[in-house]
């Protein structure tokens, strides 16, 4: 049993830091209408729910410090993406217990609940003054957290997160 | 005691190293552009950007080929729009012309649009938007702003059917200004008519006017026909074979008057 998940740790660490590095060289290109997924998301939820709390919150940090670093145009706040990475591994680690306990539905529910609110936060601070909070909703918020979304369930149709 | 600590910080890790992340957010968030981390993102741009430059050189064609079918569409309807606002506006000269002329015609004047050009019966025949309701009637003479085009020859209620001049078996009675010497003028071919039977000897000269003569029971006098061109003598010598061009350009033909009665 161990042996099977320190293999499937092994195809799946690789796979993500490859799709990770797709997602940020050809972030210009993986955007529908200007809506990108956020796949250093992905990789942190995979993370939280198969590794400890300690390595979960610091690559929810590095992984926030090391986006603004790659991805253009992210540093008109520099500091907001590991804030919230940060605050939302945090939320995820606290609510997991919960979650994990839960029916499939809504462990489904609620990590797309905790997308939306991750995107939530990120575009209202990150769009305020510029853009009507109901505009940066509709128009960022709800698809990207789709977008995000249908990633997290593409990756756990191959690798299921509910293993921890 | 420091146990105690030490212990504290195994059991709220979590806790602590969030306090301690968000912390160091909101001081990065105090410091906006920061410098080094600017060069370091310019830096990896700089990289990214060689492996990059074949998808960007791509989508840079895509954009400039879909531009390009933009803009041969935007040109397209561009000349549409102007051959319109041409039409409009040789239109709108037609419509113009004929009206200073309805204002110094002598006569009531009808206008009327040509909705149809055919051939009926061995004669070419226009279908005008006038009929009955309009007060038109049989052999109402047609002219439009050059001269004399023809007459009705059917009245309906709404439309009439019209004959014109310029036709193999059209006559008209003429007369040839200023000499005032009469007639009768015969189609020959486009825009061409004939005058034969004047006896030579009367002055005939080129670039004189026919005007109708008046003597006919249709068409009155002094409605302008055409433009003597070519004047030459008959093989007996005695007449003159006189050619001459139509005022109306009849193949061209879009609007008319119909006379309905003097002023």
């Amino acid at each position: 049993m161990i042996v099977n998940e320190k293999k499937s740790s092994l195809i799946l660490y690789p796979l993500l830091s490859l799709l990770f590095l797709i997602g940020i060289i050809f972030n210009d290109f993986i955007g529908i209408a200007g809506i990108r997924p956020d796949i250093l998301l992905v990789f942190l939820f995979v993370i939280a729910l198969r590794e400890s709390s300690l390595i979960a919150i610091i690559a929810a940090f590095c992984f926030g410090l090391l986006q603004e670093l790659v991805l253009p145009g992210a540093l008109l706040y520099w500091g907001l993406s590991p804030l919230a990475k940060t605050l939302l591994v945090f939320t995820l680690l606290k609510t997991l217990p919960l979650i994990l306990r839960s029916q499939k539905l809504v462990f489904f529910i609620s990590l797309f609940g905790l997308i939306f609110v991750y995107y939530l936060f990120y575009n209202l601070l990150y769009y305020a003054g510029f853009i009507n909070w109901l505009t940066v909703i509709y128009r960022y918020t709800v698809p990207e957290s789709a977008y995000t979304f249908l990633i997290l369930m593409l990756v756990h149709m191959i690798f299921p997160l509910r293993e921890k | 005691m420091l146990s105690k600590l030490y212990d504290f910080i195994i059991r709220k890790h979590l806790e602590i190293l969030t306090v301690i992340f968000v912390g160091v957010s909101l001081l990065l968030l105090s410091r906006t552009e920061n410098h080094v981390v600017l060069v370091l993102q310019t830096r990896w741009q700089d990289f990214t950007s060689v492996i990059k430059k074949p998808l960007i050189e791509q989508e840079h064609k895509r954009r400039v080929m879909e531009e390009n079918r933009q803009l041969r569409k935007d040109v397209f309807l561009l000349k549409r729009e102007l051959a319109q606002a041409q039409s409009l506006m040789m239109e709108n000269q037609r419509l113009r012309d004929m009206l200073g002329f309805r204002d110094t015609s002598k006569y009531e004047l009808l206008p009327a649009l040509i909705v149809y050009k055919g051939f009926k019966d061995g004669t070419n025949i226009i279908t005008l938007n006038r009929g009955k309701r309009d007060n038109v009637k049989e052999n109402s003479v047609i002219v439009n702003k050059e001269g004399l085009v023809g007459r009705v020859i059917a009245v309906g209620n709404r439309s009439s059917l019209a004959g014109m001049i310029a036709e193999p078996e059209a006559r008209l009675s003429i007369c040839i200004n200023p000499v005032r010497v009469y007639g009768i003028l015969k189609w020959h071919h486009g825009n061409i008519f004939v005058i034969d039977d004047i006896p030579t000897s009367v002055d005939v000269r080129e670039g004189w006017t026919v005007m109708t003569s008046g003597l006919s029971e249709i068409y009155p006098e002094n409605i302008p026909v055409g433009r003597i061109t070519k004047v030459t003598s008959s093989e007996n010598g005695f007449t003159y074979l006189i050619e001459g061009e139509y005022f109306v350009p009849f193949k061209n033909l879009r609007e008319v008057f119909i006379f309905i009665h003097d002023r």
